[in-house]
């Protein structure tokens, strides 16, 4: 019972962190975008590899931001994902299969984070070149593949107890 | 065949109440209920020796195994 307690007193301050975070980041970040376009050279400053010959057609310079853009969503939707988990453990909710859920949710949705930090940047560049393709894996693709699979394999895990503590529940 | 909880006859043999078996055996009152109504999936052999003990019987004066459609509760 100690270590529910412990989880539901910690759930109660993640969850404030988690629900200030899921709109101070994606406002951030924004922000972030617009400041670092306004430079005239932005596309040299963000992407080194694109200094020469880079395309500064607005119809590029725009799909670029989109893509930029497209990097917040799986944050966003584990910042969620957490805030929905967190309050569910709050509420003392923890061997439950909508928590089993969540935790299911954060690993896929950071494992696509790891994909698309590779294949976005590399998109961009190919958009702002015209024609260099370069993939970058480096040691972040690396710890978000892991930890996004170890959340899903601790999903996964906690499906299975949730389904016994729901049979547990049966029992008197 | 299906089990059915007989905890409501030896209650009434052993005239106790079910307020005082839930503090004997140590759970709640609610639970004895749905014991004796058999809306539980089962019974931890803890209370099921803890209902033994409190009431003098045996598990079989508790359960009863009957042909499947032959119980109206």
């Amino acid at each position: 019972m100690a270590n529910s307690e412990r989880v539901k007193k910690l759930a109660s301050w993640l969850w404030w962190v988690v629900a200030v975070l899921v709109y101070a980041l994606p406002v951030t970040y924004f922000i972030v975008i617009v400041i670092l376009v306004q430079a005239p050279d932005w596309p040299q400053n963000v992407f080194p590899e694109a200094s020469a010959g880079a395309q500064q057609g607005w119809v590029a310079a725009s799909l670029v931001i989109a893509l930029a853009l497209v990097l917040v969503l799986p944050i966003l939707h584990m910042l969620v994902e957490m805030r929905s988990l967190f309050g569910n453990y709050r509420r003392g909710e923890i061997l439950t299969e909508a928590s089993a859920r969540h935790i299911l949710g954060i690993g896929r949705a950071m494992l696509s984070l790891a994909v698309l930090k590779v294949v976005v940047p590399a998109i961009q560049l190919l958009l702002l070149t015209g024609d260099t393709l370069s993939f970058g894996l480096n040691d972040n693709f690396v710890i978000f593949m892991l930890a996004g699979g170890f959340l899903v394999t601790i999903g996964w895990a906690m499906r299975e107890a949730a389904e016994l503590a729901e049979e547990n529940r049966g029992f008197v | 065949m299906e089990i059915v909880v007989r905890l409501d006859v030896m209650l009434a043999r052993r005239k106790m109440r079910s307020r005082e078996l839930a503090d004997l055996v140590g759970i709640t009152e609610q639970n004895i209920s749905l014991l004796k109504s058999g809306k539980v999936k089962g019974i931890r052999f803890e209370t099921l020796a803890a209902i033994c003990a409190a009431l003098d019987c045996q598990p079989g004066d508790l359960l009863e195994a009957v042909p499947d459609g032959t119980h109206a509760g």
